[in-house]
């Protein structure tokens, strides 16, 4: 038999959401929704599912992930998030809110090496969210701060979600990084200025300010790990080196300072770091294979086209446009994971965004922004799930806390659907030859 | 005896596993090294090789996280505490696991036998030592989710002797 569109929708997008809601595997639920289709329609073989999911696998671009974990778990395996976290407390320590300011500032700085939101959520979590709490903060709070802060690890570049859309949507990844950096910035001041209404509000501890020396210690110890982005965004937007290579580039760097400068990782420790690298990356990237099929299948009954029709004919305009593709990446991000959101949800509203006039690198954005906060919301925020249990806390306990936070990041998420210009202003400056 | 017998081969695929992650940094940095500095002549099939190595990397990584039980998973509904609707529930997804394996490593077997027939443009390698990783990857999520799932009837029996 024939399968016709409406049916097969129906088969797709309610086998899945039945699925998940019996709690099967994302990455399962996403395959074994395509094959009663598969079964079912003579045009379909199971071949073509297996052919999508492996072809997806087959792509040198996406090898820049498990290199850009495998620099975060390195980073945080070496001692380097420590130095981070000591230059954040000298830069912003001594404001009111004191820790909550140096966990925006330390977040900023570890998106800005490694690419990574739930690396950054672990790594400095462990360490700052007992330290606030010791010091008399809300454990709720440090939570809840600890966990959106670490969104700005996919936003700030460089970004394992940016380096997937610009394989998936052949796109510059390049012009992805530098879009992200102004956005990533005001969340992280955005984020500051919470942190800063609650200590006035809650009589947050004030550090001291830091001497000279002092700011010159944890600057020098810093230093050489502050020179990773230098490396990673500089290569990729020179053209010197592809995403992949400057990821491996990362990788190689944090190698070197944990086993040779700051001799905090042995070659025992590398075992582990390997293993618990791939085994991350694994989880990531196998869905990603399920999704392209999933993917695949929707493009195949022309969904792609239909939605491009109804959003054409409802005539919603530029803004209208880009709300409607916010709101969808921020309802698919709170059930399923960035990376496949991105290749199931993001080839499916491209052609949308391209009709309704949006540039691709502000879609990006966009969505890349959206996706990001289902990071921290349930029932999929992983970042809000490892800090729960660093903080040995509920999720749904530090919810108020979360939305209180999210609040101002997602109305620069409505700042930059109105004015694109914030995300597209230093692409169009630093790579005028590449970017349109 | 069976649970550990599948432990065992699960050590042994993580330590694979973190080989294989290790190896994969040996291609890609050939490449770097020999594009920037030389040291190395430029060989074209390190891109085809890290590419193969990758795909074996996420087809261990899904195998051990199948074990494990650490594939992301959405939780809306609440737990269940009653001993029937929790072996239901994870009965239910070890089954469609179940499934999906055994149709992935039924056509696996035969899209090996295509992979066979190919071989790789830089390499010269035969596509088979790649295209088996899917086969395999399906044979063990079944054998392993067959496994979780008699455990979780195991599970069910005792709880339900308790309860009772």
């Amino acid at each position: 038999m024939i399968i016709s569109t409406g049916v097969a929708c129906a088969i797709l997008v309610g086998g899945f959401l039945l699925l998940i809601l019996i709690r099967v595997p994302v990455a399962f639920a996403l395959g074994i929704a395509t094959i009663p289709i598969v079964m079912m329609d003579i045009r379909l073989t199971p071949f073509i599912i297996l052919d999508r999911m492996f072809q997806s696998y087959n792509s040198f671009i996406l090898l820049a992930v498990p290199f850009f974990l495998l620099a975060a778990n390195l980073m945080n395996s070496g001692k380097i998030t420590t130095k981070l976290i000591d230059l954040a407390r000298v830069l912003t320590g001594w404001m009111p809110g004191g820790l909550g300011h140096v966990n925006v500032a330390v977040s900023m700085l570890f998106a800005g090496i490694s690419g990574s939101s739930t690396a950054d959520a672990a790594g400095c979590g462990k360490i700052l969210i007992p330290a606030m709490v010791k010091e008399g903060y809300d454990t709720r709070f440090a939570i809840a701060i600890t966990a959106c802060s670490s969104v700005m690890g996919v936003i700030i570049p460089p970004s394992i979600l940016m380096v997937v859309w610009g394989g998936v949507m052949q796109m510059s990844v390049g012009a992805l990084f530098l879009a992200g950096a102004i956005p990533g910035l005001m969340i992280g001041f955005a984020l500051m200025a919470t942190v800063y209404g609650y200590a006035k509000v809650y009589n947050y501890p004030i550090a001291l300010k830091p001497t000279l020396p002092e700011f010159w210690k944890a600057f020098k110890g810093a230093a050489l790990a502050l020179l990773t982005p230098v490396l990673v965004i500089g290569g990729i937007v020179g053209g010197i080196v592809t995403p992949t290579e400057s990821a491996i580039i990362a990788a190689a760097y944090a190698l070197i300072l944990g086993m040779f400068v700051y001799r905090t990782v042995s070659v025992k420790d590398l075992a582990g770091i390997f293993y618990d690298t791939g085994r991350f990356a694994s989880i990531s990237l196998f869905a990603i294979g399920t999704a392209s099929a999933f993917g695949w299948m929707l493009a195949f009954y022309n969904v792609p086209r239909l939605i491009v029709e109804t959003m054409t004919a409802s005539e919603f305009g530029v803004i209208g446009t880009s709300l409607v593709i916010a709101a969808l990446f921020l309802f698919f991000g709170l059930f399923i994971d960035a990376i496949p959101t991105i290749i199931i949800l993001g080839t499916v509203l491209l052609p949308v965004a391209t009709a309704a006039g949006i540039h691709p690198v502000a879609f990006a954005i966009i969505g890349i922004i959206s996706l990001a906060f289902g990071l921290v919301t349930p029932p999929y925020g992983l970042c809000l799930l490892i800090s729960a249990a660093i903080g040995g806390m509920n999720v749904v306990s530090v919810m108020r806390d979360v939305c209180i936070i999210l609040a101002p990041m997602l109305l620069i998420l409505i700042l930059i659907i109105i004015f694109p210009e914030i995300a597209l202003w230093l692409p169009r400056t630093l790579m005028p030859m590449t970017f349109k | 005896m069976i649970g550990r017998s599948l432990e065992t081969f699960c050590k042994g695929l993580r330590i694979l596993l973190g080989c294989l992650m290790a190896s994969l940094a040996i291609p890609v940095g050939m490449q770097v090294l020999s594009r920037y500095t030389g040291i190395i002549p430029t060989y074209l099939w390190t891109e085809e090789l890290a590419t193969f190595i990758f795909v074996w990397v996420v087809m261990i990584g899904s195998m051990v996280a199948v074990w494990d039980g650490t594939h992301f998973d959405v939780v809306i509904t609440a737990d269940a505490k009653r001993p029937l609707p929790v072996f239901i529930q994870k009965a239910a997804v070890h089954c469609f696991i179940g499934v999906f394996a055994v149709l992935f490593a039924w056509y696996g077997i035969e899209y090996a036998k295509i992979g066979s027939i190919q071989t790789s443009v830089m390499l010269q390698a035969n596509l088979f030592w790649i295209y088996i990783s899917v086969p395999i990857a399906g044979f063990v999520w079944a054998i392993f989710s067959s496994y979780r799932m008699y455990e979780a009837f195991a599970a069910y029996k005792i709880n339900k002797r308790a309860s009772q």
